[in-house]
């Protein structure tokens, strides 16, 4: 039971900082549907540059540095070139997957480093996630930069004649988001499954991106939601423990989806937006044209 | 004041990428298996036949070559064929899809394929398509449970069971808590065919040894899952105490599981130590090889002698190939660490390993190489009452005798009807 919990957990920490990342862009108004792929170069470079130094804190970092690169050239076709956010991002997923694969095939297999330290058998990233959590509430909704982000993901009109430079916060959002995911995916490569093989996350960047609209925006729901979704996780790798012949380990490994799904109907609902419209952030994946 | 929403067709894409992400989440790669060979003493010189006719041996593979082991291996067969001898060269295509097996047939056939191979039933299947067209030409795929064939389109697998006899006996002598895991890919024929050597293996050394020796298997879904496979390895050791741990899918996460955990991993398809360095002889007990070009060269040789070629191949440890520098090798070898035999059971297990266990894998891998015994052959075939539903063929009552110890089983019944584990196995949820 306790190893369950822990691998739920360790599960649940990648999905928050891919995720904390990817709610921060959205404040702002910008969506990045290509979280997958930023956390495949975040993992693949960073394995890769870790297993070549020998030194993990050079592998976390460059799998920060590509991912906010990445973030940075979401930020130049949706804000600069003004393209469909959707296009963009999907657009670096299959970049991500394609590019990925063949950079890393030659680096096939396990990292070959000793294992980083856990305390009290969690993973140290668990904490990180954390603290990443009340950090990300707390400049959001306690800080004028937070106050400066939602604007822009809001009104960015308004935000623009208030005198705040709509595109240069969206572009911090976008490179902060990156960098989260990079970082995301490299913890995956690190530590979490530390052998590289092509596409290995299969799917869990799509889990993150999810976990947003599940959580509404709000960075604890978030976490919430990363721990729910890390737990079904576990469960449909192991039903039998809890719910024996209930349901194949299939259909629980779609749950998440399937809860995202109906939060999504929930909230473009008008009954939702009528009693709680301001969730959804108003300027979310239009671009934004100086007039 | 221009006011914003996020548009509904937004919500509808992004319903759509989550459905996308459902279908990843439940989809599989596919194919997997085999692995690099390995040099024996030399025994005898190369033969060097005189051969005129330039052949041109051609493989599709399906997945990228280089760090895998499945096409890897083929690829290896490929270039040893061509060193061997001068007036063979071979081609290839990489990541061929069933939807470009053809395009990528008639492009080979153009640049001089003779033999055109795919390595992977998926995408090999769509040769016998062409195979009238292109009468001249030799085509060849893997078989995974389909056993079409056509004068020139050649079905083909390697008897890895045979091996993983022989890692079973290993695995069963190593085993302190009595309980070895299996990281499985799906029931299947070919998985099912291959999880059925290896429990006669674990079977006959729990029983030499007089241990009560239970062999989990828990299935990932997929081929390919790096991430489920770590996970249903790390329960199998948490879960189920598992101290031996073996696979059969194809990422190197539960090789990493073994090696992170301190337990023993017995590998599959190839010597991922002498090959690869994935792991070294500490974690790995002892693995085994399989050597395609056993197979490309009988067709090779039947290009060469204008004879048709064998419709149906699936040669054992009794056939064997000569390198180019003299090295004669079997179809499949247990090999570990760049070494054959019991030399390849890793020098740390080795004293864990009771003396008539190694002397028992010794004779029956000489006897397995002289076509003398057969896993298969000896042994009564009792069902688990699990396994695989074929058309018309349901999954054999728990307890029945499939097959009496003894009796041979045909070929075509191994390679397309093998469809419920041997009694032995736990099949978890």
């Amino acid at each position: 039971m306790l190893a369950f919990l822990i691998r739920s957990l360790e599960a649940a920490m990648i999905f928050t900082f891919a995720g904390l990342g990817e709610l921060v862009d959205q404040r702002g108004g910008v969506l990045n549907v290509g979280l997958e792929g930023i956390m495949l170069f975040g993992a693949t470079l960073g394995f890769i540059a870790a297993k070549i130094t020998g030194n993990y804190f050079i592998g976390f970092m460059v799998g920060m540095g590509v991912g906010a690169l990445l973030g940075l050239a979401h930020g130049f076709f949706s804000i600069t070139l003004g393209v469909d956010q959707v296009v963009s991002g999907m657009g670096i997923w299959i970049f991500g997957f394609g590019m990925t694969t063949y950079i890393g095939n030659p680096h096939t297999g396990p990292l070959g480093l000793e294992r980083l330290p856990t305390v009290f058998e969690i993973s140290p990233f668990f904490f990180l996630a954390v603290a990443m959590v009340v950090v990300v509430w707390f400049v959001l909704s306690k800080t004028g930069w937070g106050l400066n982000v939602r604007s822009v993901g809001e009104q960015p009109e308004v935000a623009e004649v208030s005198g705040l430079k709509v595109a240069r916060i969206r572009y911090l959002c976008v490179i902060f988001g990156g960098m989260m995911s990079g970082f995301a995916g490299a913890v995956y490569g690190l530590y979490y499954n530390p052998v590289w093989n092509y596409n290995f996350l299969m799917g869990w960047g799509f889990i993150s991106l999810a976990l947003v609209f599940f959580s509404m925006w709000n960075p604890f729901l978030l976490f919430g939601g990363a721990v729910l979704f890390g737990l079904l996780w576990q469960l449909s790798l192991n039903p039998q423990m809890f719910f024996p012949g209930l349901a194949s380990r299939y259909i629980w490994r779609m749950v998440p989806f399937i809860m995202t799904i109906l939060v999504l109907i929930l909230i473009s609902s008008n009954w939702f937006r009528t009693r709680w419209g301001a969730a959804t952030p108003e300027a979310l994946g239009k671009p934004y044209h100086k007039e | 004041m221009r006011r914003y929403r996020f548009p509904k067709l937004m919500y509808l894409v992004l319903v759509l990428l989550l459905l996308v992400a459902v279908g990843l989440a439940a989809c599989a790669q596919q194919p997997a298996t085999e692995a690099p060979a390995q040099e024996q003493p030399a025994e005898k010189p190369a033969e060097e036949k005189p051969m005129e006719e330039e052949i041109t041996l051609a493989i599709e593979h399906f997945s990228i070559i280089e760090g895998t082991t499945w096409s890897g291996a083929h690829d290896r067969a490929g270039k040893r064929i061509a060193e061997k001898y001068p007036n063979v060269s071979y081609i290839y295509r990489e990541e061929v899809g069933p939807d470009s097996t053809v395009p990528f047939a008639e492009e080979l056939i153009a640049e001089g394929a003779d033999i055109v191979i795919g390595n992977a039933e998926f995408m090999g299947l769509p040769l016998k398509d062409i195979a009238d067209k292109y009468p001249q030409v030799i085509f060849g795929s893997v078989i995974a449970s389909d056993l079409t064939t056509k004068p020139n389109f050649v079905r083909f697998f390697p008897r890895q069971y045979q091996a993983l006899y022989l890692e079973g006996l290993v695995a069963a002598a190593l085993t302190e808590s009595g309980n070895i895991g299996v990281v499985s890919a799906f029931p299947s024929v070919q998985v099912i065919r291959r999880q059925a050597g290896f429990t006669l293996g674990v079977l006959d050394g729990a029983e030499l040894l007089n241990k009560d020796v239970t062999i989990y298997v828990k299935y990932v879904g997929d081929w390919y899952n790096p991430t489920e496979e770590r996970e249903i390895a790390k329960t199998l050791i948490d879960q189920y105490k598992v101290d031996v741990l073996t696979q059969q899918s194809d990422s190197g996460s539960p090789l990493d599981v073994a090696t992170e955990s301190g337990i023993w991993y017995v590998g599959k398809d190839m010597d991922i130590v002498g090959e690869y360095g994935w792991s070294s002889t500490d974690t790995v007990a002892i693995s085994f090889d399989t050597r395609w070009e056993v197979i490309y060269d009988r067709m090779v040789q039947s290009k060469l002698e204008g004879n048709p070629p064998e419709t149906v191949m699936y040669p054992g440890m009794e056939s064997t190939f000569t390198l180019a520098d003299g090295t004669v090798e079997t179809t499949v070898d247990i090999m570990n660490d760049g070494k054959v035999g019991v030399e390849a059971i890793s020098p740390k297990a080795l004293p864990k390993i009771p003396q008539e266990i190694v002397d028992l894998v010794k004779q029956r891998r000489e006897q397995m190489m002289k076509g003398e015994w057969d896993p298969f052959t000896a042994h009564a075939f009792i069902s688990n009452g699990t396994g695989l539903e074929l058309e018309g063929q349901p999954v054999p009552e728990k307890g029945a005798e499939v097959k009496p110890a003894g009796e041979t089983p045909t070929v075509e019944w191994l390679l397309a009807q093998f469809n419920f584990d041997l009694e032995g196995v736990t099949i978890l949820e």
